[in-house]
This record gives structure tokens, sequence and C-alpha cells, in this order.
């Protein structure tokens, strides 16, 4: 195989991984989300029937690595009064960033029809939170995969 | 998820745990200590620990295991119970609803309770009440005195001598932890009303005798008859200094007077531990 050849594969993979490690953002967020909400209806159903505590929901494990490491920093912070700010991820707007630290400010504070209401509320919002992650995966995700799959196949192309 | 405390006071509250008995804090007043009878204001470092209004949330929320809404129905009657048989006394302003307290927030001040099992603490009690048969017994005590670690060491030998069936109707969850020995032979019914531990658990746990800590209404009053007159055997225990502090209290007063107890204790606190002060059997 000649020189050309190889360095027009070579090409042709950084293109193609280069557009689904652009598209990852977009696929992170939906799992992040999705694992939001997943989390927000967990603990509704143990706050309907059981009554746990927020540790016990917080043991689970979600789909989203970043959503886990929000948990374990909230698990943290509520441990200790002096502890950092939670880690929320790089994909999340000021916007979003306000709303998370919101919610979660809002766990475990008050009592238990207040709390439920609280979490009813907020699963609207993240089920809409949700649905817009599929649309911009579907919108941008796949575009970004499209597009470096055509750069790399123009490189190679090119090379060749 | 353990308590928070304020610096040096979870330094104070490890070195002195086994002797410790109530720990006060009042916001911004200096927190001060029961240990072995003897009050005493806890210093870190020279100076006396002061708790602020924030520090006193916070040992609350985490005493709740930062779930509040878990522990509400125990909040707005006055307290918190941990997993480690901690009981929270809290103060604060009292949020009602249609005349009954909703909950309680802007804690003020905290009475904590640590309990003790101290094996052996009531075999004479024990040869008061089960000599021969087991009898339906009143243990008469001021609070601090040792009712409950009474009660916790007599469950014990009650089951460890007798095998009877016990059913301990604990109501603000204090009597009985994980790391307690109550014997073989002990049910606990855990954060209900008495109420219900009576009406309902005599009929689906078949207990010989019940223990039941802290009478305070006419429900209460009503369950010891029901129990007796159902031919089970009850021990209970009431705030009082003696005898005739029972008959004060109207509650009490027609099941003692319809002699319902065979045998009434009342019990006084030195440095370290109670000791019976007053025993009256057959009572008439």
């Amino acid at each position: 195989m000649s020189v050309e050849i190889l360095l027009a594969i070579c090409l042709f993979l950084i293109g193609s991984c280069s557009g689904i490690l652009f598209s990852k953002k977009y696929s992170n967020r939906l799992a992040f989300y999705k694992s939001l909400r997943q989390f927000n209806c967990d603990f509704l159903n143990e706050l309907s029937y059981t009554k746990k505590t927020i540790g016990n929901v917080l043991s689970k494990k979600y789909v989203s690595q970043a959503f886990n490491e929000l948990l374990v920093s909230f698990k943290l912070k509520i441990g200790n009064q002096n502890a950092s700010e939670l880690k929320l991820p790089k994909f999340c707007n000021e916007t979003e960033i306000i709303e998370i630290n919101s919610y979660f400010e809002n766990l475990g504070g008050t009592d238990y029809q207040t709390q439920r209401n609280i979490l009813l509320s907020y699963e609207t919002n993240f089920l809409k939170k949700v649905q817009d992650a599929i649309d911009e995966n579907a919108k941008y995700g796949s575009l970004l995969k499209k597009t470096g799959v055509v750069i790399g196949l123009i490189a190679f192309v090119i090379a060749v | 998820m353990s308590i928070f405390f304020p610096d040096g006071l979870e330094r104070f509250i490890q070195l002195n745990r086994t002797k410790l008995n109530e720990i006060r804090i009042r916001c911004n007043k200096p927190i001060r200590a029961l240990v072995e009878g003897k009050w005493q204001i806890v210093t870190y470092k020279g100076t006396s620990i002061v708790a602020n209004k924030s520090q006193i949330v916070q040992i609350v929320k985490s005493a709740c295991e930062n779930s509040i809404y878990a522990y509400n129905d125990t909040i707005k009657k006055g307290y918190v119970t941990t997993m480690d048989g901690i009981r929270l006394g809290i103060c604060g302003k009292c949020i009602t609803s249609e005349g009954d307290v909703f909950t309680i927030t802007d804690f003020t001040s905290l009475c904590i309770r640590f309990p003790n099992q101290i094996i052996g603490c009531s075999t004479e009690i024990y040869k008061l009440v089960c000599n021969e048969n087991i009898k339906n017994t009143l243990i008469i005590s001021p609070p601090g005195a040792g009712k409950t670690t009474a009660l916790r060491d007599l469950a014990r030998l009650i089951s460890i001598n007798t095998y009877q069936n016990i059913l301990i109707i604990d109501e603000r969850e204090e009597i009985y932890n994980e790391s307690y020995d109550l014997g073989e032979t002990c049910d606990i019914l855990q954060n209900c009303d008495k109420k219900f531990g009576f009406f309902s658990a005599i009929r689906n746990l078949c207990p010989n005798v019940i223990i039941v800590d802290e009478l305070s209404n006419e429900n209460d009053a009503y369950g010891i008859e029901f129990a007796i007159a159902s031919g089970v055997k009850v021990i209970a225990s009431v705030h009082g200094n003696n005898y005739n502090d029972i008959l004060k209290k109207r509650y009490l007063k027609k099941i003692v007077e319809n002699k319902y107890f065979d045998c009434i204790i009342s019990l006084n606190r030195n440095d370290d531990l109670f000791f019976i002060s007053e025993v009256i059997e057959n009572v008439c």
C-alpha cells in the first residue's frame, strides 16, 4: 500500500472522528438531561411511598457520567457547608446553571407535600429539556458527524 | 451521613460519648452539656463554644439527613430522632395550619439527648417486676432520670430470662436502635403512635408483654386499659417525681385508682445513674 493511500485513510479517519467528537457535546447533553429527568422521577417515586431520604436516591447511578459527577458534588455539598459549588458540565449555559442549582437547592428542605409539588413542577421543565436535547442531537449532532465524514472523504480524495 | 456539629463540639462528643447524657444548644449562647449528671459549658481551645442560627439549622438538617420531608411528621411534634437513636428536641417558630402545627422552622434551640445502653442497670427493677409473674408496672421518673434506659434494660432482662414475647412501642425511636441488644424475643414497633401500637399490634403481634415509654394523654391511658383487659402485661413509664404526682394527672388517676397497675416504681437520678426512690406494690 502506498504512502498516499495510508495518508488518505488517516485523513478520512481524522475527519470522521472529529465529527463524532464534536457531536459528543450533543449526545452528552441528551444523556445528562435524560438522567436528570430520571433522577427527578426516582425521587418522586421514593418520596411518594417510603419517604426515603435523599441519601438513598443519591446512591443510584445514572447513564450520564456528567450527571453522576454532579450528584457526587451535591452529596459533598449537603454533607459539608463549606464544600465547593455543584459540578456542572460545560455544555450548560448560564440559564441552565441557575435552573439546576435552584433545583438542587430545593431538594430536601421542605415538608412532603411541598417537596412533591416542587418535583412535579420541575418534571415538565425537564421533559422539555430532554425533548430539546433530542432535537438538537438529531439536528446538530448528526450534522456534525456527517460533516466530519464528508471532510474526511474530501481529504481522502485530495490525498489520493 | 452524620450530624453536623460546630467546631470543637464534635470532638467533645467523641471524647465523652459514653458519659454524655444531653447537650443544650441555644442560639448565640454557650453550649452546655450534661456529663455523668453534671452540667458544664463546652469549651474548645479555652473558649466556650457558641452556635449561631445557621449552625442550628444545619444541625437539624443534617440530623434529618437533609430530607426534612422524611422527618416532618416528628418535626411538627417537636423532635427528630436520628438513626443512632440520638433525639433532638427542637425549639423554633411553629407554623400552624387550621389550628394544628404544620411544621417548625427558624430553629433557635436544641436539646440533644444521647441514649446509652447500660447492661444490668434494671436488675433491681426486674426483681420487683418479675417476681414469679410479670406485673403490670408503671415507672415514674422526672425527665432525664433514666426511664428509657431502665425500660431498655428491663426489656432485655425479661427477654433473656423469660422468653416472653415482648412488644416495644417505641413511638419516638428512643428505646431501640440496631446497636442495642434487647434479647431474642422483642418486637419493636417504631415511629407509630401508641394508639396504633395498642389496638392494632395486640391483635397482629400477640405479645405477652408490652413495654411503652412516656404515657402522656387520655388515648395512652385508654390503650393501657385495653391491653391489660386483653390479658397482656404492660410496663409503662411516665414523667413525674412520685406516686402523688401521677394522681394529679387526670388521664392516669383513673387507671391507677382502678388498680390496673400491680406495681408502681419511682426513679430518681443521682450523679451517674437512676435509683429506685419509691415502690408501691398491690396498688390500692
